[in-house]
């Protein structure tokens, strides 16, 4: 960048300097300036003036864009003044850059009086504040990585992205920012992780909550789901909610029935002690009879959670 | 950000997927070959790949990217009707699936979400403008996002490997877009009503269309009429007012967006596919009420059909209320459902055969072999 921005400096034409009785702008500070009409010879103190005599004299001509050859009478004095290499004075190196942006357009230069076509001007983004004009509508902006790096004049394959019409369709939505403005949905980090859905049980499990009813369960019934699946584990024994939070630190006073069933829950705590206190309806449960899914998501809000992960895992893959 | 509201646009790399889709195939043509003529000395076709649209375009991409290239045909389906069952957004989505797949099951792969713009609560003309400013405008972003490497692939070409074989070069084409009138005409940045010109080929005029005047009318001109909305969209970016578009839609019955699918190589380019490609999604029309239109016909056809004489099924009352019949039943077998649409045509298309079998047909008719074969397409 650095080399291109050096060949900027030198090959850039002078900044050019706003025209006459003009302030911020041409739109803005328009005082003593005058507007001709595109059609005929009237000038008019105001734009909108114009417009309206346009409208209403020549309701049958294009008012879109302005004939081939006009340029506002403002405009003219300045791109005689501003442009003092265009008639002539070129160097090599400049000629060579307008070549670059022009491509395969032509390469006389501009005559007094009559507008710039595509590709002659290079504009730096300081004339202009609005989008790049494409077709005929003014400047063609050539970007700041346009020139060559180093050695100048290059061609660049960008000559026929000039001037076709897909080429200034696709610079027209470019130019939009909403092609710079994307982004991933979901890091591609998220997908390096491997997936708790890791057995064909799990994975049908998965299958149904994402795809049942064709959207798949809301998050209320893959807890509800959930819930069935472990009470059907337990063979049909009751589980207090167990979330592994605490509300707002009381917590519940446990009767020893509900802790012994609850601890069910919880297979891979407490090691034996876990054993000692486990028991199914028949008091005969142990861990090992803990079913697959109760293994891997003790809680219903840990399936709820293990679903959420598996969905962004899946989009880090998609790009 | 479209008129001062922010949309979300969801989407994935359209290229990144055709090219994923063509390395997981089984069974890949990556060429198409003309079938050739058949005993009756009529052109024989089975699918896209031996269509005339791909045929050309595999023609112009093999002399500009040479031999060792294919044309990867992408098909796109959009449908604003067809919306997102997730109910947390309003989304419409976008499908993609490619044609050099030649897998026995039909892909086709989500590749974006477009956000639905309702409609105005502000019962103005400024309103109303606006928000169909708003609606074209986010529709033509979004494809722009979603289309942006796929264009410069379709231009430059991708170099792709393989197994046992040298590097060929994909060259990306849109060959069909599969959708309604009514999204033809938002995509393609076109005026959807109370225009001069509704036809998105040629130039006829509305009072002369469907008449033998209206026959011969022109192509038209697409470089003509991008160029129009190219400058009619900065125009408008400009200055928004309508007035200024009067041109625009008088001459060519267009509005000031310019569509981004011209962006792709070969739509305004070369063959200036870009009015070819459209397909016309037959299930989406039939159930929001081709029957009905269709059906206000039938008198007046099967009158000239049958000559004066009653159809097999009797007079035109009988016909017609064994018609009515027999789309009740097709209605059934015509469930939306959010599959891809993969079936589309095979079923819509038995299903028109079949209506006009039923009332044309001098053989007696196998009713439940036929619905049978209806219901497993």
């Amino acid at each position: 960048m650095d080399g291109g921005a050096e060949a900027d400096d030198a090959t850039s034409p002078p900044p050019p300097r706003p025209p006459h009785n003009m302030g911020a702008g041409v739109e803005a500070g328009d005082a003593g300036v005058r507007w001709r009409c595109w059609f005929c010879l009237r000038e008019f103190a105001a734009k909108a003036t114009r417009n309206h005599h346009m409208s209403a004299r020549h309701p049958g001509c294009n008012r879109l864009v302005s004939p081939q050859g006009f340029i506002e009478l403002h405009a003219q004095s300045s791109t005689t003044e501003h442009r003092p290499g265009a008639v002539g004075g070129e160097s090599s190196v400049a000629r060579g850059v307008l070549g670059v942006s022009a491509g395969a357009a032509s390469m006389t230069p501009p005559t007094p009086g009559m507008p710039p076509g595509p590709g002659h001007g290079v504009d730096d983004g300081t004339t202009s504040p609005t989008r790049p004009a494409l077709g005929g509508l003014g400047f063609v902006r050539v970007p700041m990585d346009g020139y060559a790096r180093g050695t100048l004049p290059v061609r660049r394959p960008r000559t026929v992205f000039q001037t076709s019409t897909a080429a200034r369709i696709r610079a027209y939505y470019e130019a939009m920012p909403e092609a710079s403005r994307t982004k991933r949905l979901v890091p591609p980090s998220v997908g390096d992780r491997p997936s708790r859905f890791n057995t064909p049980l799990l994975r049908q499990t998965l299958n149904f909550s994402l795809s049942a009813g064709g959207a798949g369960l809301s998050e209320a019934d893959q807890r509800w789901y959930a819930s069935v699946l472990l009470l059907v584990e337990r063979r049909g024994v009751a589980c207090p909610p167990h979330d592994g939070r605490r509300d707002g630190g009381h917590r519940r006073k446990r009767t020893r029935a509900t802790a012994l069933v609850g601890s069910a829950c919880r297979p891979s705590e407490g090691g034996g002690g876990d054993d000692e206190g486990s028991t199914d309806d028949e008091g005969q449960a142990s861990e090992h009879e803990v079913g697959e899914l109760a293994r891997t998501f003790p809680t219903k809000s840990a399936f709820v959670a293990a679903v959420r992960d598996e969905q962004r895992r899946v989009l880090s893959k998609l790009c | 950000m479209v008129e001062g509201v922010s949309y979300k646009f969801y989407s994935r790399d359209l290229l990144i997927v055709a090219l994923d889709l063509l390395q997981s195939a089984r069974h890949v043509q990556l060429w198409g070959e003309e079938l050739g003529v058949g005993p009756d000395g009529t052109r024989l076709r089975s699918d896209m790949m031996d269509s005339d649209l791909f045929l050309s375009e595999e023609v112009v991409v093999c002399r500009r990217h040479g031999s060792h290239s294919f044309v990867l045909a992408v098909q796109l389906f959009i449908d604003e009707a067809v919306v997102s069952w997730s109910g947390a957004h309003y989304i419409y989505p976008i499908r993609a699936r490619v044609l050099n797949v030649r897998d026995r099951a039909v892909q086709w792969v989500t590749v974006g979400y477009v956000p639905h713009v309702g409609k105005p609560v502000a019962r103005t003309a400024a309103a109303r403008r606006r928000t169909s400013d708003t609606r074209n405008g986010v529709l033509q972003r979004c494809l722009a996002v979603l289309l942006r490497p796929f264009v410069g692939a379709s231009q430059d070409g991708v170099a792709v490997e393989f197994p046992g074989q040298r590097v060929l070069t994909a060259v990306p084409r849109l060959v069909a877009l599969v959708t309604d009138q009514l999204a033809e005409r938002s995509l393609f940045c076109l005026m959807g009503n109370a225009c001069e010109f509704f036809c998105s080929h040629c130039v006829v005029r509305r009072d002369v269309a469907g008449g033998p005047s209206g026959v011969g009318a022109a192509a038209c001109d697409v470089t003509a009429v991008l160029d129009a909305q190219l400058q009619g969209a900065i125009a408008r970016d400009a200055d928004p007012r309508p007035s200024l578009r009067n041109q625009l839609r008088v001459a060519h019955s267009a509005l000031a967006f310019v569509p981004a699918i011209g962006a792709v190589w070969g739509m305004v380019t070369d063959n200036k596919r870009l009015y070819d490609i459209i397909s016309f999604d037959l299930l989406h029309v039939w159930k929001l009420g081709v029957v009905r239109t269709v059906s206000q016909r039938f008198p007046s056809f099967l009158r000239v059909a049958c000559a004066g004489q009653d159809a097999r099924l009797g007079p035109v009352p009988s016909s017609l209320e064994a018609l009515n019949l027999r789309a009740w039943e097709m209605g059934h077998l015509c469930v939306p459902s959010p599959t891809p649409p993969g079936y589309v045509l095979a079923l819509s298309s038995f299903t028109l055969f079949f209506l006009f079998s039923v009332v044309l047909s001098r053989t007696p008719s196998e009713h439940p072999r036929c619905c049978s074969e209806g219901g497993r397409r």
